[in-house]
This record gives structure tokens, sequence and C-alpha cells, in this order.
């Protein structure tokens, strides 16, 4: 028996501090707003300017009326907004989260197409064409946003019932996606254009696709195949190249334009540019001694904010995130939340996230995921057939490539990271991630050395948190 | 009246593992293959020796299979890791080269699996997800010429011509010939039954296509003496059933036997272990490229999407095998996890309600324990058809609501 | 041969009285939990009403003793039975014509011969949970049964009781009295089930766990109908039937009125399957 002592015994769980049952909704404090006021204006897609006072009066007077779910402050809920007040940037996203009900219905009376896509492709030819891809998780929001002044229990009883209505009429085995799949065939958010790629990280979208081909409201449907090409690479490129020019003839249709090429290479570049920011700020997050955000503002900094609809607008607050962020390197200045030596927790999956309030407050904090993350560390030629250059990259993501090349990358990013575990999540219902998830996990523990956890999560269209993730969750914590 | 062939079939599949470890002595190469659209053809005229892999109903393989892949993934998937996990089934551990075609996506990701965990040498081809258009063709066309010059590569074998057009021609007799002899068993007194012509079936799954054609060509002539050179299809005293969707590979016989010793009879099935690989292939020159476009003519199977309804082919052919062979209801078969019919059974019980067709639904697994569940339900869907023929009496359905 | 479990009554149902012509049948429904037997006799219903147990051939026999010893005939009289549920396949009767038929035709007949209009069953036994539809004459028009694990049964209800410590009949009324509906896992039995401890511990109180447990298990009954089609009168068959609550979720789900008498809802099978008897009598 070892008379060793650990030199900084570990604090094993957390303060019991009963039950929080009503915290009174979040509210952003009026001792920041003269310094948010001084903040830059977010720009959108077709010039409009939108001040910080304008920004400061529909989060704090507007917005907290219209969507009470939103500012609950339960750690139950996963989507709680962060508190993390000083980082302006957060304030100015959940603006464009929260605004994005309105500005859809502002760009559908002008016509703009709205497309129903998946998480983890990537979107250059549907805002070329003028579209705006929304992504299921966005649309299930839309869907239960379309009923204001719904507090969280009462959203996620909404969100409930529409995934229960997809569950009932196609199976209960379909995963979580098939809720924005039932909110579009009910008709509780019309979409234009239901045409994701089929990437490979989802074995299901093309039966989600084909559910709406015996519907009385017929949309138009098309697939953006992601082949497999092992032995072929050339050919695979050549048909996804010819999969997009159709899309984008698909969506030409409906604007009654022609998208030109320069416009898709003028989209190209404005992704690779978000995209080297947003790379460099990742790497300078990881980097840091003093983590300066705490996890929900910094999977913001690593996924492309699709959610805002806009593209220039997400930009410009990527942007100014990163300014915040070197700033606070510099001061040394930890996110909010954050515990002093808090343990790094990278998540491995398709459409999963753990709760970060949950994970914080036990000592933990999520610095990266592989989901999202993936074709943001990958460049789209600008010169050239822009087709064929995106059909390349697209077959180049990492995610997207052979479970062993893909585990290679995650424990790479692991690395970077410096990660101290890896959780590999996924949802119920997903063949595809259930599928790898034991080989991925054992290649990157090989890779790495690392502690993992497998587990499988559920109820996408709910927030607040089901207990048992939460349970693993903290006891793998704990273990670390 | 016992049908003399039979036993010969059986003969031949207990001798082929000791010939497939002679062949292989004799330096000649195993390809087993997965899934549905490997080309066959194109392994035989290399001089590789094509086996059909994959089983169902072991709940031992399943749990085996389910540790490296997952309890969430279709059991039929499982059960396939753990025949590689287990490796004593000879076809298995015979084989030298897998390949993998990629239609069922979960079974592309056992060939990645076997490939880790079992150091299997695997050739993976991919079938696109547009299939019906130009650059879905064009694309499995190179495919099916990659995955002719990789398995060449990998043999030290080459591609002929002529080699091509003689496999060609060997499996078209056999797919021919199989079609004739799957309709004797739906006449209204037959002589070989549906599960006799399904063992036939599944009995070339491991035999040498020669022999194969042999033995399906004695079959057929010794029912041209016995029942006519013509089967007539028409109503029969039985309850007369169809099974559609996912397959019941060789060793699944659970549900198959709940029908039948409940007075239910199966006449015709849309399976892919079943009739389906047998229809509409035709190819048309000996180019891998031909055999890439009669492959992707065929009648597609579920896994392969359709985003347009009224030209769906697959549905279309169950339509019209419920008319020719005088169907009283179709029992849909789905394994649990296997979406891509699954999630397609509420759309197929609405279509074949127009033309009066009841469907009914039945999902399981391999494991034993939902017996009484199935048979309940099978037991009461034969009542409520036994039903309807006595109200309705034996109507021939109206015009496939599926143009 | 006594069985204390054995309840034997006489029907005073005002639905089926005058119904009878006079066959001396028996219909028995043995189940994987409860036991029921309807005799049909003396121009009157007879009910019995007791548990499976292990030996379902012995429990069959005493379940007729009972019911021919309350009707003043015997045994021999008894003209054809017929045998349903989960336990039918160990049934025998050497010595009267007989015949097996699933409990999903005898639902139907007996809701049907029980009220009429009947188009559509729920039923939702201790095992499994069905939704019936009923053609004009009582036979089977579609049926869908619960998928594998789902929520669903009446056992899970049985459950949800000792977790919240109140008695089986007392659920409904629990349900009925939530002041908002939390909304609770429908994929898993068994996780819904911790799922309901964890909201227990974070102060969820029971009415509402119990409200959404309830609306859970509508929502999968909502996965039958969307295969079978919901068509009016409704009514609801089975242990669970007792149980308001799980009927005021069920009436809001599929947003119908459901039927009800006060013929026991767990015997209508049985009832269903005497009277199929007396057609196989005749």
């Amino acid at each position: 028996m070892s008379t060793a002592t650990f030199p900084h015994p570990p604090a094993l769980g957390r303060a019991a501090t009963g039950i929080n049952r009503k915290p009174p909704p979040f509210q952003y404090p009026e001792e920041i707003k003269a310094d948010f006021l001084k903040t830059r204006d977010i720009v959108f897609q077709d010039g409009r300017r939108v001040t910080a006072a304008e920004v400061w009066d529909f989060m704090t007077i507007e917005a907290p009326k219209r969507f009470p779910n939103a500012f609950s402050q339960s750690t139950n809920f996963g989507g709680r907004l962060s508190q993390d007040v000083r980082l302006f940037s957060s304030l100015k996203r959940g603006y464009l989260s929260l605004t994005l009900k309105d500005r859809l219905a502002e760009s559908r009376k002008k016509g703009v197409p709205i497309v129903l896509v998946q998480g983890g492709q990537s979107y250059e030819p549907y805002f070329a064409a003028g579209a705006i891809p929304l992504r299921p998780g966005v649309i299930i929001g839309w869907a239960r946003g379309q009923q204001e002044g719904l507090n969280l229990r009462q959203n996620d009883v909404r969100g409930n019932d529409i995934l229960e209505h997809g569950r009932r009429t196609i199976t209960i085995e379909a995963c979580n996606q098939i809720a924005a799949h039932a909110a579009v065939a009910e008709g509780i958010v019309d979409v234009d254009l239901i045409a994701p790629y089929l990437c490979l990280r989802c074995s299901d979208m093309a039966y989600l696709v084909e559910t709406h081909r015996n519907k009385q409201k017929e949309h138009p449907l098309h697939l953006v195949d992601h082949p497999i090409s092992r032995n072929n690479p050339e050919g695979g490129v050549d048909y996804v190249a010819e999969g997009l020019h159709k899309l984008v003839e698909q969506i030409d249709k409906l604007t009654g334009r022609k998208t030109t090429d320069e416009q898709l290479r003028a989209a190209i570049r404005q992704r690779n540019r978000s995209h080297q920011l947003s790379r460099k700020l990742v790497h300078l997050l990881w980097q840091a001694d003093v983590l300066p955000l705490n996890g929900s503002d910094l999977r913001a900094a690593s996924v492309q904010f699709d959610s805002a609809g806009d593209t220039t607008a997400s930009f410009g607050v990527l942007e100014e995130l990163y300014d915040e962020v070197t700033e606070r390197i510099k001061n040394g200045v930890r996110g909010q939340g954050l515990s002093e030596r808090p343990k790094r927790l990278f998540v491995s999956g398709s459409c999963v996230g753990a709760n970060s309030a949950q994970v914080e407050d036990q000592g933990a904090v999520v610095v990266g995921h592989d989901d999202g993350w993936s074709q943001i560390c990958v460049d789209v030629q600008e010169e050239g057939d822009p087709y064929k250059n995106l059909a390349r990259s697209i077959l180049s993501f990492p995610y997207e490539l052979s479970t062993e090349a893909r585990a290679k990358w995650t424990a790479e990013q692991v690395r970077q990271s410096r990660a101290d575990g890896i959780l590999f999540m996924y949802n119920w219902g997903c063949n595809y991630q259930t599928g790898v998830a034991r080989m991925l996990a054992d290649a990157v523990k090989k890779e790495t050395g690392l502690p993992t956890l497998t587990l499988e999560v559920g109820e996408l269209a709910r927030s607040e948190g089901v207990e048992q993730t939460a349970n693993r969750v903290e006891s793998f914590i704990e273990m670390l | 009246m016992s049908l003399s062939t039979l036993p010969k079939f059986k003969a031949a599949v207990a001798a082929r593992p000791a010939e497939l470890e002679q062949a292989r002595k004799n330096g000649r190469k195993v390809v087993g293959w997965l899934n549905y659209n490997t080309p066959e053809e194109i392994i035989h005229a290399l001089g590789l020796i094509p086996v059909q892999l994959g089983i169902g109903g072991d709940d031992k393989l399943v749990d085996l299979g389910g540790s490296f892949i997952s309890t969430k993934n279709c059991v039929y998937v499982r059960e396939t890791v753990g025949l590689f996990a287990e490796n004593k089934n000879p076809l298995v551990a015979l084989s030298d080269i897998i390949a993998v075609d990629a239609t069922c996506l979960q079974i592309y990701r056992v060939a990645e699996l076997i490939e880790y965990y079992f150091k299997r040498d695997v050739v993976i081809l991919d079938v696109p997800k547009n299939p019906t258009t130009s650059e879905g063709r064009t694309y499995f066309q190179k495919e099916v010429a990659a995955f002719a010059r990789v398995l060449g590569e990998k043999t030290g074998t080459k591609l002929g011509t002529a080699a091509l057009q003689k496999s060609i021609d060997l499996y078209r007799e056999i797919r021919a010939t199989v079609q004739e002899i799957y309709r004797y068993q739906a006449v209204a007194t037959p002589v070989i039954t549906w599960r006799e012509v399904r063992d036939v079936i599944h009995a070339r799954y491991s035999l040498d296509p020669v022999l194969y054609l042999q033995l399906v060509k004695e079959l057929r002539d010794e029912l041209h003496v016995l029942a006519g050179a013509t089967p007539y299809l028409e109503d029969s005293p039985e309850v007369r059933i169809m099974i559609s969707g996912s397959i019941l590979p060789p060793g699944d016989n659970k549900l198959i036997q709940l029908i039948e010793s409940n007075g239910g009879r199966i006449v015709v099935d849309d399976t892919w272990s079943g009739l389906v690989p047998f229809l509409y292939v035709d190819v048309k020159a000996p180019t891998p490229e031909a055999v890439a476009e009669a492959y992707l003519e065929r009648v597609p199977h579920g896994a392969l999407p359709h985003l347009d309804l009224k030209s769906d082919r697959r549905l279309k052919l169950q339509h019209e095998l419920v008319k020719e062979y005088h169907v009283d209801g179709v029992i849909y078969h789905t394994l649990r996890y296997c979406d891509p019919y699954t999630f397609k059974a509420n759309e197929t019980k609405e279509l074949l309600k127009q033309i009066k067709i009841p469907l009914l639904e039945i999902h399981t697994e391999y494991a034993g324990s939902d017996i009484e569940a199935i048979r309940t339900r099978a037991e009461a869907f034969i009542e409520l058809l036994r039903n309807r023929r006595k109200k309705f009496g034996q109507q021939k359905p109206k015009a496939a609501a599926v143009a | 041969m006594s069985r204390p479990d054995i309840k034997v009554e006489k029907s005073q149902t005002k639905e089926i009285a005058g119904k009878q012509n006079g066959d001396t049948v028996i219909g028995i429904d043995i189940g994987s939990l409860g036991a029921k037997a309807v005799l049909i006799a003396n121009h009157s219903v007879y009910t019995a009403l007791g548990r499976t147990g292990l030996y379902m051939q012995e429990t069959a026999n005493d379940l007729i003793g009972s019911l021919t010893d309350a009707a003043g005939i015997k045994r021999s009289d008894v003209e054809y039975i017929v045998g349903t549920g989960y336990g039918r396949v160990a049934l025998e009767f050497p010595d009267t014509p007989s015949r097996i038929i699933t409990e999903i035709s005898c639902h139907a007949r007996g809701a049907h011969y029980l009220l009429p209009n009947t188009r559509t069953i729920v039923d939702m036994g201790g095992q499994d949970c069905k939704a019936i539809r009923v053609e004009d004459d009582g036979s089977v028009g579609d049926f869908a049964m619960n998928d594998k694990c789902a929520a669903g049964t009446g056992r899970f209800l049985e459950v949800m009781a000792n977790v919240f410590k109140v008695k089986l009949e007392d659920l409904g009324a629990l349900a009925l009295s939530a002041t908002e509906l939390v909304p609770v896992s429908s994929t898993c039995t068994v996780f819904a089930e911790s799922e309901t401890i964890s909201l227990l511990a974070r102060g969820e109180s029971p009415a509402n766990i119990l409200k959404g447990i309830n609306y859970a298990i509508a929502h999968r009954i909502g996965g039958m109908f969307a295969r079978v089609g919901l068509q009016t009168d409704i009514y609801f068959s089975g242990g669970v039937a007792k149980n308001s609550g799980m009927r005021a979720a069920l009436e809001e789900r599929l947003d119908a009125r459901i039927n009800s008498s006060d013929f026991d809802p767990q015997l209508v099978g049985a009832l269903g399957a005497a009277v199929y008897a007396t057609d196989y009598a005749n």
C-alpha cells in the first residue's frame, strides 16, 4: 500500500446547493450598457446596419418578452445564453439568433428562398445563389419560435410535440432531426426547397428527404451525393461538382436569376476568410494559459455560425470576438464561470453537445468539437472552376473521410486543444455515429492515450438536458 | 412428391467449403462479398471465386458483433460483424478478399470495421445515391471500372472482354432460370414450396456459378415435367402472402415459420434475399461500364433513395407482383434499425391501401424474445385476410397506384 | 379447487342486456398477468377474473368451473369455447369443440358487441398496447401493436405507481391534478423510469411528471394510429382503461372522445371470444 499522497488532492464533486427550481430569468445588467453602446454596428449582407443601441434594446426589452425561454437561467438548459456578459460579441451573437425569425420573415417577403440542409455541410452555393440555408437544429428552433411568449418548459413541450409528430408518422427510430422534417411537412415553418448534401456523417439524410415525396404540399427535393470513391477520387470530384451545379440550378429556378461562377467564387472567398479567422482564433484559444472564454463562447469560435442566416453579419461578429479574445489573453482575463484549472474536454460526434453550464459547474470546460470544426479546417481553392474546387474540398473534410483517417485528424485536434479527456457522443437513432463510435474511440485512444467516454444522448428537440447524460458526464469529469 | 434435384443443392453447398479450400491451394482466390450491387460477373471474369456472405438469425453473433459496432445498428449488420469477429463460418474464413459495395451505408461501415479490427483485405465499391441522374451513372461506371482494376491489381489478374462476356452470359442464364423456377412455387397446387425455392436461391451464394446453372436447369426441367412448361398463377384456398422490406438472409427463418404455422402461404417476395436480385439485369456489352449501367437499371434496393414517388420502380414492382401473384396481403418485414425500409413503412402501407391490399408491419430483431408477439400479429393478420376473403371474395386489385 | 383470486359476477351492464340468444358458450382470455373468462348462458353474461399464474390450463379450468357454478349449469352444457390471449397456445379442451383466435380479433368483436358504434379500439394491457380499427360488422379492419421497448404498457404504469408510492387506481386522479406538463422520454420505458427519478430529485412534482408520462405514452399510441387510421367511436380496453389520467391524455392526443361503459374493460377480449364462440356454436 503506497503512502504517497497526491500533491493536489482532487476536489471531487461539487457543493450541495439543493435545487434552484426556478432561477430568475437572465438579464443583461445595466452596468455594462455604457461600454456596450460604444461597440461597433452589426452589418448585414444587404448593407443594412444595426447599432449597438438597437441591439441592446432588443436584448433587454423586446427579446425577453417575446422569447422568455431563451432567457432561462436553469443549468439544465443546454442553450443558455452565455453569462459572460462582458463578452460583447456574445450578446450580438444572441441578437442574431433571436432576430432570425424576423429576418427570415423579411427575406420571405423579398422572395429569398429558404432551403432545408443539414448540419456539418458547407453552404457557399446556397448563399451564392441568394438563398438562406437552414440546418435542422435551426429549423426546429424556428418552428418552436412560431409561438412566442413561451417559457422554457412550454417551449420544450412544443418542440417535443413536433418531434413526436415526426416519430408517429415515420418511425420512432429516426434521429431527432425528424422534428425539423416534421415541422416542414406540417407547414409549421415554410421552406422553398429541401436540398442537403448527403454527408457520410449522416446515413439517414437521404431517407429523411424521401419522406417528403408523398406529401400533398410538394417541396422540390434535391440531394448532392457525397461519394466514397476510394479507388476513383477524380470521378468523385466530377460527380459532386455536377451535383452542385444542379443544386444551384434548382435555386436559380426559384429566384429567376442565374448564379455566375464569379458569384460562387465570391462566396468561397468570403467563407475562406471567415474560416481562416476562425482557425486563427481557435488556435489562440487552445494555446492560451488562461482560457478567456467559457464553453458556450468557445463553441461559437469554432463553428460556422450559420444560425444567423447572414454570412456578413456572422463574420463581423467573429471579428469582434477575435479582437475581444486577443485583448483578454493580453490581460490574462478568464472566461466567466470557469474554475482555475478546469479539466479540458473534447467532444466528438454529430449533432451533439455537452451542457456547458453543467460541465463548468463541475470544474471542466469543453475546448473543442470535431463536428462543424472539420470543414473550417479545409480551405477551398479560389481560382478556377468553383464547382470542382468546392467538390474537392467537400471530399476532403476530415470528418467525412474514412473512420481511420477521421480518427487521426481527431487525435491531432485533441492534442492541439490540450484536452484531458474525450467524449464520444451520439444521438438516439443515429446509425452512423453509433456504428463508428467504438472504432473511433479505440483509434483516438491509441493515438492520444487519453481517457474517453462514449455515450448516447437524445431528445434534440428539447432544451432541458436529460439526467442520464448529465450523470455520466459528471462521473467522467470526477474521474479526470 | 419430392423433387430429386433439391438434395443435390444441399449436397453441393455442404461440399463447397472443402472445394474452396482446394481451389485456394491451387492458387485461386476467393472474393467474399457483401451488400447488394457487387458485380459478380466481373469477379468471376477475373478468374476469382465470388461468394456472397451474410447470414441472419444468430443471436450469439449479433451480440458478438454488437460489441464492435453498437447495439443501435441493424441486427443483420451486427451479425455480419460478429461473423467476422468469430471467423468460424467457412465462407468468411476462406475469403481472401472482401468486396463491399456501399448500397447500404451501415454495411459500408462494417467494411471499415473488419479492416480495422480483423485486418481483412477489403475493396470498396461505392454506389451513387443519385443513381438515376446522368452524373450518378457516369460516376458508377467509373467506380465499377476502378473496382475491376483494383481487384485485378490485388490478385494479379486482368479483365478480358471474352471472359467477361462469358460471365455475363452465365449469370444472365442463371437469373432467367431462377425466375422461371420461382413461379412454380406460387401455383395453386405447387410441387415446390416457396421455402424450397428460397433455399435454392440461397444456395447460389456459395456455389460455383457453372455448377449452379447446371443444377437450376436440372430443377427447371424437372418442374417442367411435373408441373408443365408454363406455371399458371391464380388464387388458391390458403391466404396468399407477399413478403416485402428488409432482407431475410439464410438462417433467418423466424418470421417465415410463424406465418406458415398459422396457415399463411408465402407466394412471392420483393426482397433482396429473394426474388429481386434476379430481375431486370441486362448487361449490353462486355465492359465494366455496361455492367454498371445494367446494375443501375434494375429495380433499386430501398437504401438507394428515390425522390419522385410516381417513378419509383421498387413500388411499381411491388404492386405488379401483388397483382401477378394474386396476393391477399403484404407482410412488410423490417429489421430494427434498418432505416431505409422502416422509414418507408407507412408510405408503402398507404399506397397498397389504394389498391385494397392490407399490409402488416413486422419490426423485429433476431432474438427469440418477440416470438409470441410476432405470432399474435401474424395470426391476427391472417384472420383479417381470411375474413376479407369471406366478405369480398378473391377480388383482383385495381390497376397499380404507382403508374 | 377454491381460487380466492377469482372474482365472478353476473353482468348488469345495460349495453349487453338482452343481446344473448340462448347459446351456452365460453370465451377465455389468458393474459400475461390476468386471466379473464366470459360465459354466455341463460340469456345472460357472466364474467370471471383471476390471476393467470404459472399453470394456464388449470387457471382456465378454474375459471370455467367458477362460471358454470355461478350460472348453475354443467360443464358439459358448454357448446363451444374460444381461447385467446397470450396464453392461448397452451389451452386445450378435449371435451368441448373449441378454437383459438387472437386477442386482436376478440377485442374488436367484444367492443363492437358492447358498443356497436365502436370503430377504433385502444387496448392497453400489461405487456403491450394495441390500436385496432373495427369494421361495421365487428371484424378487424387494421391493427398495430406497440414497438419494442417504447413506453406504453400497463406494467410501466405499475412501476410508476410504485415510484410515486400511490395505488395504481389513484394514478389517474394524481395526473389530473397536474399544474403543468413535464416532457418525459417516450423512446424507452427504462429510460423514462430513471428520468422520472431524476426529475423528482430536481423538485418536479409527481403529478406533473405523471402527466408527462401519460403524454409520452399517448404519443406512442398516436404513432400506432398514424398506421391504422382513427375513426370514431373509440373504445379504451385493457386494465389501463380504468386510469382516468391516461384516458384524459389519450383524448387530448387523439383529439376525440373515448366511449365507456360499466363493463370492465379488462374483460372485453374474453367477451369477444365468447361472441365468436356463439358464431361457431351455430
